[in-house]
């Protein structure tokens, strides 16, 4: 009998209607989710495979908690060759799917191939069918979940499905459930549009067996009681992310300093008291995140996280109305709005150093905050249509035509367009350098912002190191030196990085959300996973088992990028971060970074890992200590 | 009489309870075999769940609609039960009641309905949402299912 996990691979070839399983059991050291993921990535992709190509892979994994009721065990780990960044493609989605998936009998799934017209597949248990989509093709990310479960006469079936921008191979395209939930980072959307797959619909009905079940419901319990009483649970239960949202949002423009006057938050104003319609979250949520709207004549969705300043504050942009139409678009549309947040910013800042004119954008001046420019840029990039189809190809891409410095003005990583309301403080600049994708903001040491705020607003050094004491005593105690609470020295911030990013990847192999960990302040963390995994599989887990095998998550990620051509070099971020900190409009270089400094973290970081310096990469024979490749490799 | 109330507008649909019950009873996470069903309906990008768990009626159409007297209570007041043994699995139950708070475990082929987990539902501690309530009265009062059968009305087209 097989406990948690639901036992089996589903491999659906698209090019020849092909519909196979195979056991997951030799895949069972890298836990679930993103672990298996990337190891059937990186066994099964070579390197001269384009994002494009038929041969590329659409990965789907669900974590052995998913599916139980552990909190926030609802997560699916999305992988792909990217388009974005040219090698590992990645992002995670909440929701039902990942859930419905085990229901059905399948803990991963593996898409290759490409079908020669649209389709869809439909998955009810051990019936698989590659269904006919184009009927269904051409429709937003709204509709398509309602038409599908139409067509096969399932309303309780679990969706999730590409827009109009993945269709089009758009490289910021998301593949989207019918309500909000998103894997929305490095261009997954349109790996699934290049195979002409419009949906994933998914019924199960077997069910996941668990060990010693009643031991596991009390373990549940127990955590679900500490969540509650967490300090931030009250809060986060009222208003999911959105009023920690604001006031980090507010923290990091302190850091960043504008010229902008700046508006009202979501929350500082009546947005979310007037607009709010209810509460939505993913499957076995306590905190339920999302905030759902129905606004007469702007549209209905939900909302959470970074949307809210992505399309606000970073686009010098007051009017919340405006960011909510342009948010529902993306959401229809089935774009990443963080990427076009950032493609709008740029176009903008290009606009104010007259580096492009009205005549290169259709006509529209892309001055800053203006409605006009931001409002028509979700269609225009998901539709292909004039300046949305240069920004379409990924904004690299985009540089080279337009030509001149524009390309000075991009601020990605790994050709990924990062968030604009992460200043990038030691910390961030390591962990967004060294990210596989570019950046993944799950990984934010709490410590690097909440000491270089203390920095800005400290009148003197003395009162700047009392206000920094509790941050030097926590880091000494978590890596082993005080020195990596100060926000002006290089020391002790990879170990930081390395500590959120074994975190990060210890509960995307589980299948649990990251907001249930210290990143929100829930107390969900390695051993209690270790725990419920336990009583769930009924043999032992320990939490060293995890972190190992985080670690050797993390060797095959970089690897592949090893595969994929990618050095040490390829560890930074563009010209346009250095110098990003103005804090009152005066610069800070000591909480900034440097060339030299960046990469004396990066030495540090590849030291911990034991990768080489001169490439970043893990040895050969580290994969095999690992048993990540065989001798024979 | 003891049932759970629901407060269905502030459900975040998270099925936390599904999953619970049926792992409670039969020591598996199957939302298919659970005694409370969450229906979801999707509309322009919002969900709007209705958790659906028996409400222990007084006057029960369940009761009257099985056909084997599979379904009865212990004593007067008592919580609902099915007796597998006599149960056919014909779903009549199901159908009868107003709300279709009766399901059917196609895995088994009898009827599930709520049994209160002996006296501490477990769905009701692990619901996050206060939408679920353990409710104690002696009031005969049927009318609580009709408000989930308008609920449910409204839900239509939504899926389990």
């Amino acid at each position: 009998m097989k406990y948690l996990r639901a036992g089996r691979i589903l491999r659906i070839d698209l090019t020849r209607g092909r519909v196979s399983s195979e056991p997951v059991d030799p895949y069972e050291r890298l836990i679930g989710g993103k672990g298996i993921n990337m190891k059937i990535l990186f066994d099964e992709i070579g390197a001269a495979t384009e994002p494009f190509d038929a041969e590329n892979l659409l990965l789907f994994g669900a974590g052995p908690l998913v599916g139980t009721p552990f909190p926030g065990a609802c997560r699916v780990d999305v992988m792909a060759m990217s388009p974005v960044t040219g090698a590992l493609g990645n992002s995670g989605m909440g929701g039902y799917l990942g859930a419905e998936l085990k229901f059905a009998g399948y803990d991963n799934l593996v898409i290759e191939g490409k079908a020669e017209k649209p389709v869809y597949l439909y998955i009810r248990d051990d019936q698989v069918e590659i269904r006919d989509a184009s009927a269904i093709w051409g429709h937003d990310t709204y509709e398509t979940p309602v038409m599908v479960r139409e067509d096969i006469n399932d309303p309780s079936a679990q969706v999730v499905c590409i827009g109009p921008a993945g269709e089009r191979l758009v490289v910021y395209a998301t593949i989207m459930s019918g309500t909000g939930n998103a894997a929305a980072r490095t261009g997954l959307g349109a790996v699934m549009g290049s195979k002409n797959l419009k949906a994933i619909a998914v019924r199960g009905t077997r069910g996941i067996a668990v060990s010693r079940p009643r031991e596991f419901i009390e373990r549940c319990r127990v955590l679900f009681g500490a969540i509650r009483k967490a300090r931030y649970y009250d809060e986060l239960h009222e208003a999911g992310l959105t009023r920690i949202h604001d006031h980090e949002m507010r923290g990091a423009y302190l850091l960043l300093g504008s010229d902008w006057e700046g508006g009202e938050t979501i929350c500082e104003g009546d947005f979310l008291k007037e607009h709010l319609y209810r509460r939505v979250g993913c499957f076995a949520c306590p905190v339920a995140c999302f905030d759902g709207y129905k606004i007469s004549g702007a549209g209905t969705g939900a909302a959470k996280c970074s949307p809210y300043g992505d399309l606000s504050w970073d686009l010098r942009n007051a009017d919340l109305m405006v960011f909510w139409k342009s948010y529902v678009d993306c959401q229809r549309y089935g774009l990443d709005a963080r990427s076009l947040s950032n493609a709008i910013a740029w176009l903008m800042e290009l606009h104010e150093k007259e580096i492009i004119n009205e005549g290169d954008t259709d006509g529209i001046a892309m001055s800053w905050g203006s409605p006009e420019a931001i409002l028509p840029m979700a269609r225009r990039v998901s539709y292909r249509e004039g300046i949305g189809n240069l920004l379409a190809d990924g904004l690299p891409a985009a540089a080279e035509k337009i030509g001149k410095n524009a390309k000075d003005f991009l601020l990605i990583s790994k050709e990924s367009p990062s968030d604009l309301h992460v200043p990038p403080i030691k910390t961030m600049a390591l962990a967004t350098a060294v990210s596989p994708i570019g950046e993944d903001l799950q990984v934010q040491p709490f410590v690097g912002y909440a000491s270089a705020r203390r920095y800005v607003q400290a009148e003197d050094e003395a009162s700047f190191e009392e206000a920094i004491r509790k941050y030097r005593e926590r880091t000494a105690r978590e890596v082993g030196t005080g020195e990596a609470a100060d926000p002006r020295v290089t020391e002790g911030k990879a170990a930081l990085v390395r500590r959120e990013e074994e975190r990060t990847d210890i509960v995307d192999m589980a299948g649990v959300c990251a907001w249930l960990t210290s990143f929100t302040g829930l107390p969900v963390d390695a051993a209690v996973i270790a725990e419920c995994m336990t009583l769930g599989l009924g043999t032992a887990v320990e939490v060293d088992h995890l972190t190992e095998a985080a670690t050797a998550l993390h060797h095959l990620e970089r690897a592949f990028l090893g595969r994929c051509g990618f050095t040490r070099d390829d560890d930074r971020l563009s010209k346009a971060f250095y110098g990003r900190l103005r804090p009152g409009g005066k610069a800070v270089p000591e909480l900034g970074f440097t060339d030299d400094e960046l990469e004396r973290m990066k030495d540090d970081y590849y030291r911990l890992m034991g990768w080489d310096l001169e490439t970043g990469m893990p040895a050969h024979e580290t994969l095999l200590e690992y048993g990540l490749v065989s001798p024979a490799d | 009489m003891e049932y759970i109330s629901v407060n269905h507008l502030v459900c975040t649909g998270c099925r936390e309870c599904e999953v619970v019950c049926s792992l409670y009873h039969f020591a598996e996470c199957n939302p298919e075999r659970s005694a409370i069903r969450i229906i979801r309906r999707e509309r322009d990008g919002l969900a709007e769940p209705l958790p659906l768990v028996c409400q222990q009626c007084e006057q029960a159409p369940c009761i009257d609609a099985c056909p084997t007297e599979a379904l009865f209570r212990k004593e007067e007041g008592g919580v609902l039960t099915v007796d597998e043994q006599k149960c056919s699995g014909c779903g009549d139950c199901a159908v009868a009641c107003p709300a279709g708070c009766i399901f059917m475990d196609r895995k088994r082929d009898v009827a599930v309905c709520c049994d209160l987990c002996g006296g501490q539902p477990q769905c009701v501690d692990l619901c996050h949402s206060h939408c679920l309530t353990l409710i104690s009265d002696d009031a005969s009062n049927d009318e609580r299912i009709q408000v989930l059968a308008r609920e449910l009305e409204e839900s239509a087209g939504g899926g389990r």
